[in-house]
């Protein structure tokens, strides 16, 4: 495997992980190893979708609810 | 990464913007994606208008200026202005916007062949934390001249990017 699609598995291992809690792209793009410019561009030539369209495809519906919500709850666990 | 440290008086340029995710659904390194697509559409609008235009202005240098706030951490979007120097705002032709970038010192690093299309923001973020500096404002630009050949030729090719820096 080449290593830009290694470091893109381990971008979308690092959003698998953490779904619950409020991520930013530049986070993903800390975890894969690149800025965020060079991340966003190979993100996108790989995966064919933008980072965080796929993060909030990814992120489960009650997560995203609560975000458009404003509501203060926590994130952690995904619970409710 | 070797750079050169200079200052700078405001750069005004005129030229045409794009704000988002510029890769989005479309080939990375071409000329299809939206920043490729902003250049086509700026030299074109300098073709159909080159007898209105200054020499200067229509042959460049060329800047293609990032520009970062608030969601572009969180999201991934940003600015991208593609233009051209203009001496003055009442040089501004109606068709486009200005962009003035402040005085400031800035890092001047030069990039040539495969490095262009690498990571050379990483490169440059880890040379700022190296040398004591940090970014004075949220941008940064490209400068192509006639060094650059296109990204058909891209191993000929050199251009300059510049970051504006402060001491921390």
């Amino acid at each position: 495997m080449d290593p830009q699609t290694e470091r893109i598995l381990a971008a979308l291992g690092y959003i698998e992980q953490h779904l619950c809690e409020p991520i930013m792209v530049s986070d993903i793009a800390r975890a894969a190893g690149y800025s965020l410019f060079h991340f966003i561009r190979t993100f996108n030539k790989i995966v064919r979708h933008t980072p965080y369209d796929y993060l909030m495809r990814r992120r489960p519906w009650r997560v995203s609810l609560r975000r458009m919500r404003a509501l203060p709850e926590p994130l952690a666990g995904c619970s409710g | 990464m070797e750079a050169t440290i200079i200052a700078l008086e405001p750069i005004l340029l005129a030229g045409l913007s794009f704000y988002g995710d510029p890769f989005n659904a479309s080939d990375v390194w071409t000329e299809e994606n939206q920043i490729g697509q902003l250049w086509q559409r700026f030299m074109k609008y300098l073709k159909h208008h080159q007898n209105e235009l200054d020499e200067t202005f229509q042959h460049g240098p060329f800047y293609e200026v990032h520009l970062y706030g608030p969601e572009t951490e969180s999201e991934g979007l940003f600015e991208v202005f593609v233009g051209s120097r203009i001496p003055g705002i009442e040089e501004l032709p109606y068709h486009l916007m200005a962009k003035r970038l402040p005085s400031t010192q800035y890092a001047v690093f030069t990039l040539s062949g495969k490095e262009i299309v690498g990571d050379w923001e990483q490169e440059i973020l880890a040379w700022l934390d190296q040398n004591g500096y940090r970014e004075s404002y949220p941008f940064n630009f490209q400068y192509y001249d006639a060094r650059y050949k296109g990204l058909d030729s891209v191993d000929d090719s050199e251009i300059d990017v510049y970051l504006p820096i402060e001491a921390t």
